[in-house]
């Protein structure tokens, strides 16, 4: 499941995934994240309820980071990373792809 | 997993039966497509459940056929005799290898190996160069477990865009690849990765690649793309020597640290031990585990509920679960008959009422019980039809075989025991009886002969009847040749009937010459031998030059005896009614007229009898009249003196313990309504005992 | 949870074995005798992956594919299909119709759990 939620100041916008993000959804959520890196000054992604993900999650999430940064806004994680994540991250090569001063633990490939 | 292969097997066996008769079929119609395609469709589908159950041998042996089956089909090869031949040796085989796996002999691999080759001469352009057919089965070549060190590739892997189209995962591929081997290092490659506003969602920008140490050849690794291959730039390149030489597997990650290709902590995630990935691979917890098992077996359950509903509309039984069923049926009629003796003496009207009824059912029961044992005789017919193909073929004979009421039923022991019997009957038939070609063309007979098998009921009794239309029986030189070897008195005098019998005495062999088919001084004394067994009785009819029949009077079923049930002072005793002819007074005048000999004139015919009441040495005066039995015991006519004949019985046979073993004059023993016992007499072996004693073999045709 | 594949196959010895080797090995097993049946029980109720005959009565398996590819919830799905060697040139009309891979019959429970495993995870 997607569920984007904009605050009402439009600093922060928290992107709530759930369940699978598969190529079955890509399409959706590329929408919601455009929509969100453009109403709000950052966004906050909560993948804690993430159990499936895909190349198609990981090449959407990796190009919105990346355009997050470019337009020097910021991604925040919310929740913790599940292990599918990571393991996705991992098994795509992934690991490690974002520059080495990245905080957000999401592209290391390592859980805890 | 386990799974069951008994499903398989009774299966295999089945298509096997069918492969055969439609062999047979299609050697008359070799033409017939149809028919080429039901000898593929079996060998196909026992190719391929063979396969899946784990009968490698099975698969592999049938593939073979199968591929020269499949260019009869396509018309690439015709169907000739040297093709059905093997054909027919090839589906002996796959038995051959089947009974193996069930804990018989061993299958002879020598022999698979000539049919493989005898098949692949078949086929076009067969000279020696290995034909389209030897390709194996298996998709995959054997994998080379090369004892080399382990080698170290580049991978590169390019999808197409349009990779995720049809359902292809590429993580999966690169997990896949990851499990070739000890070490593996997957290096995401995105700089096609465009900005997220042009980014198409299903679309593969990703490309890879992967350092793999590992064993296997670069075959196994290309397997691991074998769905995608048309969708994936793969290059492939083995590390040279000297890249690898000197150092090991961490040397060539350290080498890429070095080169800035990825960074250092990529590379320790990599080189992890196997087991450590694996578990954080698992990304489950002990409760998650535990929660799994529980619906894995929620699924078995389900799954075994639901094998049991599949199989509801027919069962397989073993047949000894039957035979329990039976007797304790046996033991049901025994009590019933009790009951009905009980209600009827107490006078009791409303006990009497409940016994009728419990009759009827015991009744209704006890035929069911029966019916489920009938088996239609038609599957022995059919193995015939393969015994008469081969032998006929080998001794240069041409035979067509037919068959008639091959849906008659009877039961399963009955069919099983006479089996034996009958291949002995027509063998004999094919061997002896049958002319070859030229000798029936000189005697104005159609070249081929004919062999015709047919069973009927009759009563509590079937008739099989195999009938020949060869050289027939000469009485008199089966009477010459019985006296040459001593086995009848040379002043001999018998009718046809029984010189005809003269065929079941042991080491009687007629043939003139010994082949190996038949004529080995074994045989129709077996035959003999075992339909006494099925308490049966063999009849022989022929006519010199026109032919030979053999019937075999069955019971339908060995649990149950139609019986008449006969007195002796105060004995009881049972003769199977299929033999019993006649039943006629004895007078005391009847046995001063013939002079002290055992013989009685039955409407000018003189027929010998024996005395039960001697013969048991049973004690009393026997009445002024006494019953003489007549019936048909290896076709002659044997009277049974008795002193009343109470009436028909049918009754349930319980075997005779170990007690009265030597006793082979009594076939078994029935209980009665008051519990009382009578024996069940066995005629053949009484009349044969009786001549041995008395030698009372002479009996003076009318 | 566990995934669920659709075995599509008119013959119920192939259905029954591709069943229960998918059940021993966890999966959730719907069944269907041939492309209709599969396509009508598909649109009712989604599944992650299908195993398909391609020589069936009423819809074969690469129309099935045709068909499935075309609908939303099946553009991506993995479809595996059951060929035999004789079917060769099917594969790769198979495979222009959208299927994921194939499984060569015959075939052993081994066998089509590797192939799963590799289209399905």
């Amino acid at each position: 499941m997607i569920d984007l939620s904009v605050d009402d100041a439009g600093d922060a916008g928290t992107l709530t995934l759930s369940g699978g993000i598969t190529i079955q959804h890509a399409a959706q959520l590329k929408d919601t994240l455009l929509e969100g890196i453009s109403a709000a000054k950052g966004l906050v992604i909560d993948l804690s309820e993430v159990d499936r993900v895909d190349l198609s999650a990981i090449q959407l999430l990796f190009a919105a980071h990346r355009g997050l940064n470019d337009k020097g806004k910021s991604l925040t994680v919310a929740g913790t990373i599940p292990e599918a994540w990571h393991n996705a991250v991992k098994e795509s090569g992934y690991s490690g792809s974002m520059n080495a001063d990245d905080t957000t633990g999401l592209w290391t490939g390592e859980g805890k | 997993m386990e799974i069951d292969t008994s499903a398989f097997t009774e299966e295999a066996y089945e298509l096997l039966s069918e492969l055969e008769a439609s062999l047979l079929e299609l050697e008359e119609s070799p033409g017939d497509q149809d028919l080429i395609g039901r000898v593929f469709r079996a060998m196909h589908t026992i190719k391929g459940s063979g396969a899946m159950f784990g009968f490698d041998e099975v698969a592999e042996f049938t593939h073979e056929v199968e591929t020269v089956f499949d260019m009869a089909r396509n018309k690439t090869i015709l169907v000739t005799k040297p093709l059905i031949d093997l054909t027919l040796a090839a589906r002996d085989q796959i038995r051959a290898i089947l009974d193996a796996a069930a804990g018989g002999e061993p299958a002879d691999k020598e022999n698979a190996q000539r049919i493989i080759q005898g098949l692949r001469a078949l086929l076009p352009g067969a000279g020696g160069a290995p034909a389209a057919g030897a390709a194996p089965t298996s998709k995959k070549p054997p994998a080379q477990a090369s004892e080399d060190e382990p080698h170290v590739y580049r991978i590169r892997i390019k999808p197409s865009p349009d990779i995720f189209a049809n359902g292809t995962n590429p993580l999966l591929l690169l997990s896949e690849l990851r499990d070739l081997g000890e070490e593996c290092q997957v290096i995401a490659q995105y700089d096609k990765l465009p900005p997220l506003e042009n980014l198409d969602p299903e679309t593969c920008y990703t490309s890879w690649e992967v350092f793999l140490t590992t064993q296997k050849s670069e075959n196994a690794i290309r397997d691991v793309f074998i769905f995608v291959d048309d969708q994936c730039e793969l290059n492939i390149r083995l590390l040279d020597r000297e890249e690898v030489l000197g150092t090991d597997v961490q040397k060539i990650g350290n080498i890429l640290v070095q080169r800035g290709d990825i960074p250092e902590e990529v590379l320790e995630q990599a080189l992890k031990p196997i087991g450590d990935r694996l578990v954080e691979a698992g990304a489950v917890s002990p409760s998650q585990v535990k929660a799994a098992l529980a619906e894995q077996n929620a699924i078995k359950s389900k799954r075994d509920k639901k094998v049991q509903a599949e199989s509801a509309a027919s069962v397989r039984v073993p047949s000894e679960k039957l035979d329990g069923l039976v007797d304790l049926v046996g033991e049901l009629v025994t009590v019933q008959a009790r009951l009905n003796q009980t209600a009827s003496n107490r006078q009791d009207h409303d006990l009497q009422l409940i016994a009728e009824e419990v009759e009827r059912l015991t009744g209704e029961l006890r035929d069911n019980t029966m019916s489920i044992r009938m088996l239609a005789i038609g599957t022995t017919f059919n193995k015939f039809k393969r015994l008469v193909r081969d032998l006929s073929t080998e001794l240069g004979k041409k035979i067509e075989l037919t068959t008639e009421g091959a849906e008659t039923e009877l039961d399963k022991t009955v069919i099983d025991q006479l089996n034996d019997p009958l291949v002995h009957i027509i063998r004999n038939s094919i061997d002896h009886g049958i002319e070859t070609p030229d000798i029936r063309i000189k005697n104005g007979k159609n070249p081929e002969g004919l062999i015709h098998l047919s069973a009927i009921h009759s009563g509590a009794s079937v008739l099989i009847r195999v009938e020949d239309d060869g050289k027939g029986l000469d009485p008199e030189f089966l009477t010459r040749k019985a006296i040459e070897k001593g086995q009848i008195p040379p002043d001999s005098q018998l009718t046809d009937k029984e010189a005809f019998q003269l065929i079941f005495g042991a080491g009687f062999s007629t043939a003139e010459k010994i082949t190996n088919v038949s004529g080995r001084g074994v045989g129709m004394d077996v035959v003999r031998k075992s339909i006494d067994a099925l308490r049966g009785s063999i009849d022989v009819t022929s006519v010199l030059g026109k032919g030979t029949i053999i019937t075999l009077k069955l019971p339908l079923t060995l649990a149950i005896i139609e019986g008449l049930l006969v007195q002796v002072a105060d004995e009881l005793f049972v003769l199977p009614l299929a033999a019993v002819e006649e039943c006629v007074e004895l007078s005391r005048r009847d046995v001063a007229n013939a002079h002290g000999r055992h013989v009685i004139n039955v409407r000018d015919e003189i027929v010998p009898y024996i005395r039960i009441r001697d013969r048991f040495e049973i004690g009393g005066t026997p009445p002024d009249i006494e019953q003489i039995v007549i019936s048909d015991v290896e076709g002659k006519r044997t009277g049974f003196v008795v002193d009343s004949v109470i009436g028909q019985h049918q009754t349930v046979i319980k075997s005779l313990g170990s007690n009265f073993e030597h006793s082979e004059e009594f076939s078994g023993a029935t209980i009665l309504g008051d519990g009382t016992v009578a024996l069940i007499l066995d005629l053949s072996k009484m009349v044969r005992y009786v001549e041995a004693e008395e030698d009372l073999s002479e009996p003076a045709a009318a | 949870m566990g995934k669920k594949i659709m075995t599509v196959d008119d013959s119920s010895s192939v259905r029954q074995m591709v069943g229960l080797t998918l059940k021993g090995a966890g999966y959730d097993v719907v069944e269907a005798v041939d492309g209709q049946d599969a396509l009508t029980k598909l649109k009712a109720a989604p599944v992650d992956m299908v195993v398909t005959d391609l020589n069936m009565p009423n819809m074969d398996g690469i129309t099935l594919i045709k068909e499935l590819r075309a609908l939303p919830n099946f553009k991506f799905i993995p479809i595996v299909m059951l060929t035999t060697e004789s079917q060769a040139g099917r594969k790769q009309e198979g495979k222009s119709a959208g299927a994921t891979g194939w499984i060569v019959k015959p075939f052993k429970p081994p066998q089509l759990l590797e192939v799963i495993k590799k289209v399905l995870g």
